[in-house]
């Protein structure tokens, strides 16, 4: 045990305690310091990547957990540049949106680390919050406040489910350690009561992950939050949720749960993808994406095994930069013409055609074309599914991506093949500009030289 | 044989004002069944010997939450309260969801073999709760208090009339 190991987070919590305190409202002040303390707390995480352990036995502290904290501080240093270069976010209070920001982080890097379901409970509430108050965040107007109740909503919902799945798991088990979990042996008498318990918390899991049939809230809230709260609310809850089913992964082949993740994995991508072709607002076109991109992922969790797991990190990191990616250029898109219609790419090359190239990298890799890093992440999710054995349901995610095709390449035939509607220039300012650069280099670099990435995930997945 | 009598006793006091909470139609009214419902509850639980859940369900539900419903009732309440359904045309359909559920739960636990009422008064339980919560849950017991900071700041931010412009630090 060692307390030191919690730093980051502490760190974290103290400069959000500062940002509170200081009633900051000037945009660079509160951003750059934000941002100061998301990359401190990322060199914190680094100093322990290397030790094996836990703090208190409720968050681990090992390569797993330094990976996907390390991944979430990207992904909310990189939104965060998106929010201070977003159109929507002109008189805000600053001080309050990054501190809520920096809690929201503090929680999903516990989420991401827990070993204990108390204290998955404790975050998920954390991470709750602080996405209802982000995504509410523009008051003053209507359709934020309505996807702020949705959300609320939905959270309580998913929360009730969660929590009443825990106390049915604590009965069978007598203990909340996800250790206990994974070495129970699915024989013992108070077997069903387990299985109804896990069904409650994978339901309660299924609203964060958003995974259909637990989507409903999705494109509501995905359309009227704030868009840079959008890109977050796609990516960072998301890819803690999936390191918490890493971790608790181990016992669910015995107990038979991988052919109802198939079957949520197939209604996820299947729904996803058919309902993502007749969005004409391409916010709501990126939120059924997620949903359709979310069901590739749960076929990592299908497989299971060292190679599973191995996938899902992989396919976490490849969609937390191309989703990032691609929320940025609809936000460089939508500050000048202020609307998120399709038609608002209409000859974008025209206009700006760095960007409609960066846009283009991002929709390849999200379609999962080689040599982006969506590529590898799909292959290798198909390559586990189909190790295992799964071979129908490899084929349907790779028909899926085929008809996925069909709405990303709508998005590259109207930046390049239609006729601009607006002659503005497309302004590049240094957060937008940062999220889609660094975004672009990691989908294309790692895309090409996928072998580090792939050595650092089987270096940490158990 | 008291004791079968007495849970019985308790579970009716739980469940009949439950029924009555979700089905009168004043709002008020509803709020204080919920109550006595919470009382029965609190019941059960001495019953089963848990007196630190028993003295928690009387504080903070009894006494807590149902004030709070109250004062919400009385301060965001408008006269239509007082006499709308509480349920709306998917009643049925609920009522149908949660049959299901109550049946597939209850044939859960009569399955296990395990679940055998606790008797017996255990120690006092409030210092081993106090060394758990400390010690042992420190970790989640201190994202809890951020929890409830995020909570405040999001209440504060919600309720606050517009003033960004004036006021605020010097930065």
């Amino acid at each position: 045990m060692n307390l030191l190991w919690i730093t980051p987070e502490i760190f974290l919590s103290a400069a959000a305690l500062l940002l509170f305190a200081g009633n900051i409202r000037r945009r660079r002040i509160a951003v750059g310091f934000t941002m100061m303390a998301l990359v401190m707390a990322g060199i914190l995480v680094l100093k322990f990547i290397y030790e094996n352990g836990s703090v208190l036995e409720t968050a681990a502290v090992d390569g797993m957990s330094a990976f996907f904290k390390l991944l979430l501080l990207a992904g909310m240093s990189l939104s965060l540049g998106l929010a201070n270069d977003s159109a929507e976010m002109k008189e805000i209070s600053w001080g309050t949106f990054c501190g809520v920001w920096l809690l929201s982080t503090v929680g999903l890097m516990m989420l991401a680390a827990s070993l204990d379901l108390i204290l998955v409970v404790v975050s998920l509430e954390l991470i709750g919050i602080s996405s209802f108050i982000l995504t509410g965040f523009l008051k003053r107007e209507k359709r934020s406040m309505e996807a702020a109740i949705k959300i609320f909503l939905v959270g309580a919902l998913s929360s009730a489910l969660f929590i009443y799945g825990i106390s049915l798991v604590y009965g069978a088990l007598g203990s909340t350690s996800l250790a206990a979990l994974a070495g129970f042996s699915f024989q013992g008498p108070d077997r069903l009561c387990l299985v109804g318990g896990l069904l409650f918390v994978i339901a309660g899991l299924g609203f964060k992950l958003a995974v259909v049939p637990f989507h409903m809230w999705v494109p509501d809230t995905f359309e009227g939050a704030p868009t840079p709260v959008t890109a977050y609310l796609s990516v960072a809850p998301k890819i803690a949720a999936l390191a918490l089913l890493v971790r608790a992964l181990p016992f669910h082949g015995a107990a038979g749960l991988s052919p109802l993740l198939a079957v949520l994995a197939v209604a996820s991508m299947t729904l996803g993808n058919l309902a993502a072709l007749r969005q004409t607002s391409v916010k709501r076109l990126l939120a059924y994406s997620s949903i359709a991109q979310m069901g590739y992922i749960l076929l990592g969790f299908v497989a299971a095994g060292t190679l599973g797991l191995s996938s899902v990190l992989v396919y976490s990191a490849a969609y937390l930069f191309m989703n990032l990616g691609a929320f940025a250029c609809l936000i460089a898109v939508s500050n000048e013409s202020g609307s998120d219609r399709l038609e608002s790419f209409d000859g974008l090359a025209r206009r700006s055609f760095p960007l409609a190239l960066l846009a283009t990298v991002f929709l390849l890799s999200l379609t999962g074309i080689p040599p982006m890093l969506g590529f590898v992440a799909k292959f290798s999710v198909f390559a586990a599914a189909i190790s295992e054995r799964w071979f129908l349901l490899s084929v349907i995610g790779v028909l899926n991506s085929v008809v996925s095709l069909y709405y990303y390449f709508r998005i590259v035939h109207s930046m390049f093949f239609s006729e601009p509607s607006s002659s503005v220039p497309i302004r590049w300012s240094w957060g937008l500009s940062g999220c889609l650069v660094v975004s672009a280099l990691i989908t294309v670099l790692a895309g090409l030289w996928p072998a580090g990435l792939l050595a650092w995930v089987q270096q940490v997945v158990p | 044989m008291i004791e079968f009598w007495m849970f019985n006793a308790m579970a009716l006091l739980t469940v009949v004002p439950a029924l009555l909470a979700v089905t009168v139609k004043n709002v008020f009214h509803a709020v204080l069944w919920l109550a006595l419902s919470l009382v029965g509850v609190a019941g059960l639980f001495i019953i089963l010997g848990a007196e630190f859940l028993f003295v928690v369900q009387i504080l903070l539900y009894v006494g807590g939450i149902v004030v709070l419903l109250l004062f919400v009732v009385f301060l965001s309440g408008r006269p239509s309260d007082w006499k709308g359904r509480s349920s709306n045309e998917q009643w049925l359909g609920a009522l149908l969801l949660s049959a299901v559920l109550f049946s597939s739960l209850s044939a859960v636990f009569r399955m296990m073999p395990s679940a055998k009422p606790v008797t017996g008064s255990p120690g006092p339980a409030i210092l081993s709760l106090a060394r758990i919560l400390m010690k042992d849950w420190a970790l989640p017991f201190e994202i809890l208090s951020l929890v409830l900071l995020a909570a405040l700041v999001g209440a504060v931010y919600f309720t606050r009339p517009d003033q960004e412009r004036k006021g605020g630090g010097p930065w």
